[in-house]
């Protein structure tokens, strides 16, 4: 085990030091920083003392070496059109996503699992049929659409929910990690606890559609594999109950594909992320890069292109490492 | 299924003279997925649901009430803005004006023409790298492979921006962008089935009797990899057309006046609260063709999928 673990990081390493440099080189690519950094005020002097300071004459490989160390020793840079430091920002739009991003992944297993298995198990009926048919419905959803249907009819008509943001403003909250429901659990702030989730309700569920949909689907066809098996005719043979043959036998050996989709989703999710705090104004990553992108903000893209990379990588590192817990069968070697 | 088969052929052989039940025993897999795949109810609605947006998209001219001139501009009718849906204007009119279900009607162009033109440029790239890199192996396999892993480590929609705002906003980058970042999923699922078929017995015979890689590869591998191929080809319109409107929607993807889905979405979302229909109205078209090409994707896996006989 610490042997396949050791090689599979020592495969990462390649993708890891080309995602870093893409991270760098493609916003290059998309303008001149120091145009960026000297906004109306270029002239070709200023131009080449910024693109002097940057170093953006030097080789390729010499600047993404210095933007490696530059990460390394913690400085992210700083931010174009808000001259705060990258690390700041990251420091609190990064927790509002991973919220909402466990929030909306929780939703989808704890909704997407049970309904497959139900359809799996009632296999060709108007059950499973309907399943089928609403779990495609869900990816084919614009999910920028569904998020502004949503708030039509649950904040504007009904008004049961907040139209954006993270927390109520009249509400104080102590943040000390910037995930707010953690944060109101240990200051035990029951108020900031009740609105925070309030709050996160709607752009939640918005972003859970499509993970639920798929997990649903990937959840009936590996039951459907499952239920077939020799050992689901044993386990009913020697009279155990069909609960437990379903839950504790089939289940558990469903799971498998179940969390190879769970966590090639999360990257699907940062993509839904980004236009589901888009639609109900979420002060996280999505909304901050693609401001960032458009205003050509590039330190910013270039360290939250990178973050939502390696949140990518090491989701599906701990996927592929989790699968020995799921099988014992599967030996790395 | 091989019962009924048996049957077919018993009665062939019986009733003398029934020269047209033979056709019934000769068993193509190509009839056999169409078979199943008309069998299939959900992929029927799927091909319905797209054969509706084609029509509409060939018949825009003929159906539409309000047309967009030379330069695909539309006349602005400002005394006529925010109508809600009436018989005139049956998906209401927009802020300037403009009758909402032409502009949806002549959108069906640019989102089918959006997913065509995006996964064929995927496949292109993406089929041919895969399958370089399944039947090279070694090195070449692993370059290119290791290429893919770092693209899709990137979200598809901040790929697609990164490069929209590279080449420029536009309908046509778009187009390339979604195109690009669909690219890893078509290398990854050939690589997998060039890899499959490479071990089976008719390509070393291919091989022993004297094929060069070249044509073992494309003539007789390729041909068999079809399959998933289409199934994601499928799947994949559907993808890129929803990535299509998003980007349309962020503003860089179709500009105006194209009356693109997500980019007339995108324009009325302002206005959302006091005029739901023009908002309403695009996003349904996007669901009803993205769900079509899903419907028929999935219709086709099931039918291609030897595995699940």
């Amino acid at each position: 085990m610490t042997q396949y673990l050791i090689r599979r990081l020592i495969l990462a390493v390649p993708v890891l030091i080309g995602v870093t440099f893409f991270a760098y080189a493609m916003v290059l690519l998309t303008g001149d920083p120091a145009a960026a950094l000297a906004g109306e005020h270029l002239t070709p002097e200023i131009r080449e003392a910024v693109r002097e300071k940057l170093g953006l004459d030097d080789p390729l490989p010499v600047q993404y070496a210095r933007f490696i160390g530059r990460i390394l020793s913690g400085d992210l840079g700083t931010s174009v059109t808000s001259r705060i430091p990258v690390s700041v920002e990251l420091r609190l739009f990064l927790p509002a996503t991973m919220e909402l991003a466990v929030a909306a992944m929780s939703i989808a297993i704890v909704v997407g699992v049970p309904l497959g298995v139900i359809a799996a198990y009632r296999h060709n009926s108007v059950t499973d049929l309907g399943t089928t048919f609403g779990s495609l419905v869900g990816v084919s959803m614009p999910i920028f659409w569904l998020g502004l249907l949503m708030l039509w009819v649950f904040a504007l008509k009904l008004g049961w929910f907040p139209s954006g943001g993270r927390i109520d403003r009249s509400v104080d909250l102590n943040v000390i990690t910037n995930f707010y429901i953690i944060d109101s659990i240990i200051t035990l702030n029951f108020p900031a606890l009740l609105s925070s989730l309030h709050h996160l309700t709607l752009p939640a569920i918005a972003l859970a559609t499509i993970p639920t949909a798929f997990i649903t689907r990937i959840t009936r066809s590996a039951m459907l594999d499952v239920l077939g098996e020799n050992y689901v005719r044993t386990a009913r043979a020697k009279g155990l109950e069909e609960k437990s043959v379903v839950s504790r036998h089939a289940l558990k050996n469903a799971m498998l594909p179940v969390i190879t989709v769970i966590g090639l989703q999360m990257g699907i999710l940062m993509t839904g992320a980004i236009l589901t705090e888009t639609i109900f104004a979420w002060p996280g990553m999505g909304r901050w890069i693609v401001n960032a992108i458009v205003a050509r903000n590039f330190p910013v893209v270039q360290i939250g292109v990178l973050v939502f990379a390696l949140i990518f990588i090491v989701v599906n590192f701990a996927v592929d490492v989790s699968y020995g817990w799921f099988n014992p069968r599967i030996r790395y070697n | 299924m091989s019962g009924s088969v048996a049957e077919t052929e018993l009665k062939g052989l019986t009733r003398p003279g029934a020269e047209d039940q033979t056709q019934a025993i000769v068993r193509s897999p190509f009839r056999d997925a169409m078979r199943k795949l008309f069998s299939n109810k959900l992929a029927i609605v799927g091909m319905l649901m797209i054969g509706t947006v084609i029509f509409v998209a060939f018949a825009a001219p003929l159906i539409a009430s309000q047309h967009p001139d030379e330069n695909g501009v539309y006349s602005v009718f400002p005394r006529d803005n925010k109508l809600p849906p009436s018989l005139e204007h049956i998906m209401g009119t927009d802020v300037i004006g403009r009758d909402m279900a032409s502009l949806i009607i002549y959108g069906a162009r640019i989102s089918l023409l959006v997913g065509v033109f995006a996964v064929s440029l995927a496949i292109l790239v993406g089929a041919t790298l895969g399958a370089i890199a399944g039947f090279a192996g070694g090195t070449v396999d692993n370059v290119i492979m290791r290429i893919m892993d770092i693209m899709i480590a990137f979200p598809t929609i901040l790929l697609a921006l990164v490069i929209v705002v590279i080449l420029g906003p536009g309908l046509f980058n778009a187009m390339v962008a979604v195109g690009i970042v669909s690219i890893p999923a078509f290398a990854r699922i050939t690589r997998a089935s060039v890899l499959g078929e490479s071990g089976k017995e008719y390509v070393m015979a291919a091989r022993s009797v004297g094929a060069g890689a070249r044509r073992v590869l494309w003539r007789h591998v390729m041909p068999n990899t079809l399959s998933p191929l289409i199934v994601a080809a499928s799947l994949g319109i559907a993808s890129a057309i929803l990535d299509a409107a998003a980007l349309g929607f962020l503003g860089l993807g179709a500009q105006p006046p194209t009356p693109e889905w997500g980019l007339l979405l995108s324009r009325n979302r302002g206005y959302m609260f006091t005029s739901p229909w023009m908002v309403f109205f695009p996003g349904v078209s996007i669901m009803f063709l993205v769900l079509g090409f899903n419907l028929l994707g999935d219709g086709l896996r099931d039918a291609l999928d030897p595995k699940l006989d």
